[in-house]
């Protein structure tokens, strides 16, 4: 175990961990542009994802005798993960469409989401006790939570989701 | 020669392992659970770099280059199998039903489903959409039911988040 007394052993593992990070959270956030077909984004981060994964895969391999080195760069991917995860839902890029049932207070709800300038589309519909609103409102989405603390101030009830959406044209994201 | 089938079926158990992981540690990512995602991370990268490590130190040895490339395909089926018995997730299914939407709604609504009944118009006249957020795992069990209302109805799914409130049974 005298691997655990070598600094050249921890210096070499924490600089695996630290290139893996930045290389996973290239990737996460790689993956996310991806599936929303941003292909410049995606292929800017492609290329230094690639990039600082064959730097250190390569320092892992020449040395695989260093149990330190395998740990960091483990630990350095989930690590990446997670912060490519934190990083992708503060910026909230893209679109959703949220779908607002309320039994009694669509109408207000509606006012209340145009009055904030967010654009909404009522659709008369039946439910188990009788006639409801569904409210169709497609926002940013970094959006979401505003728009749901708005519904709640008038109707604290209504029944909310959301789905991704591209938007084709026109709309108003209210930016 | 019996240690080299040991070392490569080792490899293919590992990379199996891994890539099983790694189907888990995607689904958790998308759905933001950020310590089950580091956990699996790190056990998928931990088993990637050993059996790679293993494979490039002995490229001569096609056996375990063969257990590599075994396990990840296998670790890929596994990996989706496991993804569908979990089921994560809420789908929200819209059945067009020319004829029978108002049977479909109340034979949904008994067997314990929350359903909005849209009325609209299709090429022959008046239909009914049906719309209907379910969990992801009762979604085949739907399907069989909606199927014996009306062997006709027209069903599309999609993926949705759940906001607030909601049936799911």
């Amino acid at each position: 175990m005298e691997f655990l007394l070598s600094p050249q052993a921890w210096l070499s593992a924490g600089i695996i961990f630290g290139l893996r990070v930045t290389d996973m959270t290239l990737d996460t956030l790689r993956v996310l542009f991806v599936m929303r077909g941003r292909k410049l984004n995606a292929w800017i981060l492609g290329f230094f994802q690639a990039l600082v994964f064959v730097i250190a895969i390569s320092t892992v391999l020449r040395d695989l005798s260093n149990p330190l080195n395998i740990l960091g760069y483990a630990a350095g991917f989930a690590t990446g993960v997670v912060v490519g995860m934190t990083i992708e839902q503060r910026l909230a890029i893209g679109h959703v469409h949220l779908r607002v049932i309320s039994p009694t207070r669509g109408t207000g709800i509606a006012e209340k989401l145009r009055g904030e300038g967010y654009a909404v589309t009522e659709v008369p519909a039946r439910g188990k006790d009788g006639m409801v609103t569904m409210l169709n409102c497609s926002v940013l989405r970094k959006d979401t939570s505003k728009v749901r603390f708005m519904v709640n101030e008038v109707d604290p009830d209504a029944f909310i989701t959301s789905e991704d959406i591209r938007p084709i044209r026109r709309g108003f994201w209210r930016a | 020669m019996s240690d080299i089938f040991f070392s490569a079926s080792l490899i293919f158990l590992l990379r199996l392992v891994g890539v099983a992981f790694a189907t888990l540690g995607i689904l958790t990512v998308v759905r933001g659970g950020r310590s089950l995602a580091w956990l699996f991370g790190f056990f998928q990268a931990l088993t990637y770099v050993l059996t790679i490590g293993w494979v490039f130190s002995d490229l001569g040895n096609w056996l375990k280059i063969v257990g590599y490339a075994l396990g990840f395909a296998t670790g890929l089926v596994v990996g989706m199998w496991i993804e569908k018995q979990l089921a994560f997730g809420f789908t929200n299914l819209q059945i067009v039903s020319p004829q029978r939407g108002l049977e479909m709604a109340e034979g949904l609504r008994d067997l314990g489903y929350a359903v909005t009944e849209v009325s609209a118009h299709g090429k022959d006249g008046s239909v009914e959409i049906i719309h209907c957020s379910v969990m992801r795992k009762y979604e085949s069990r739907i399907y069989a039911a909606i199927t014996k209302l009306d062997p006709d109805a027209f069903i599309t799914a999609k993926n949705v988040y759940r906001i607030q409130h909601g049936f799911w049974q």
